[in-house]
């Protein structure tokens, strides 16, 4: 019976010692594995396609992923993205209609927290890329452009099922949003 | 002699049957610990309210979104495109606090809360912080 108590009393002198040791010298830290951009450009593009700035409203109801064919003057403004986007981010929108082929889109970048002058190169590094057609450089060619001067978080490129309206006039469309973190 | 050989038996027995019960319950116990130490940390906490607070601007209408910790206490600050948490309780020996970007501009200061709420209503985010 005593080797009982001696054992019992053995391991609960090492679980003890394991919980003094755990309290006093371990400290843990999580790490989420996460693809971080492409995270933040879906939350974006969900704001984005229900922003009042753009979509279609009737009678004080804004319709979601609706855009309003008149409004779309704003889009190219990027005005949007002085109220949100991510900070040490750029963006590239493009508002494509499938039935006219008309093209809206934008490049806006948001708070930054660095040199200018590394924004500046890595623009006309992407500006190399992107011609007057609206043909927007790959995903591995924006993050050429980013690695060559900052270290990166990558991009992500998305595309969402759109409707434009004039009046009564729907057509079908597609917006793409290109984001890069830096 | 022959009380020593029993002893010695039900004491080899006792440590086999602990060691046993060990087996099953030790993996049980680390994967709470863990499961805690995963959804309670700072990290994870500013990265989801990070979340919250810009996809409540894709709401058109009001919405509220009330986000509590039952666990722990944090002092939570938003900042600018930005939120910081880290523990604020005395018990906790950590000093783990992590910052996570959002692409609303809230300027938000809380200390000691455990509970959240996040309201868009009229275009306007507003966030309070309470300990409860």
């Amino acid at each position: 019976m005593g080797e009982i108590l001696t054992s019992l009393f053995v391991l609960g002198l090492v679980a003890l010692l394991m919980i003094i040791l755990y309290q006093n010298f371990t400290e843990f830290h999580t790490i989420v594995n996460e693809y971080g951009v492409q995270r933040h450009t879906i939350a974006l593009a969900n704001v984005l396609l229900t922003s009042s700035d753009i979509v279609y409203t009737e009678d004080g109801m804004q319709k979601r992923a609706m855009f309003d064919y008149n409004k779309m003057g704003l889009l190219s403004k990027g005005e949007f993205f002085d109220k949100y986007s991510y900070p040490d981010a750029f963006y590239i929108i493009i508002v494509r209609d499938l039935e006219t082929e008309e093209n809206w889109y934008t490049v806006k970048n948001g708070p930054m927290s660095f040199e200018h002058q590394n924004v500046v190169q890595y623009f006309k590094c992407l500006g190399s890329q992107l011609t007057e057609a609206v043909e927007i450089p790959s995903i591995q060619d924006l993050n050429e452009c980013i690695k060559e001067d900052f270290s990166s978080s990558g991009g992500a490129r998305l595309s969402f099922p759109v409707g434009i309206r004039n009046g009564d006039d729907i057509h079908m469309g597609t917006m793409e949003i290109i984001s890069g973190e830096f | 002699m022959k009380g020593t050989i029993i002893t010695d038996a039900i004491s080899t027995i006792a440590v086999i049957i602990i060691f046993i019960v060990l087996l099953f319950t030790v993996p049980k116990i680390l994967a709470e610990i863990k499961d805690i130490i995963v959804s309670n940390s700072p990290k994870v906490m500013s990265r989801d309210l990070a979340g919250l607070a810009t996809i409540s601007a894709a709401s058109p209408y009001t919405i509220e979104i009330n986000y509590t910790n039952k666990e722990f206490s944090y002092d939570v600050e938003f900042s600018g495109r930005a939120v910081n948490v880290k523990y604020s309780d005395p018990v906790s020996t950590s000093s783990e606090e992590s910052t996570s970007p959002m692409a609303v501009e809230i300027s938000q200061q809380f200390q000691g809360v455990n509970h959240i709420t996040i309201k868009r209503a009229s275009g306007n985010i507003e966030v309070a912080g309470y300990e409860k």
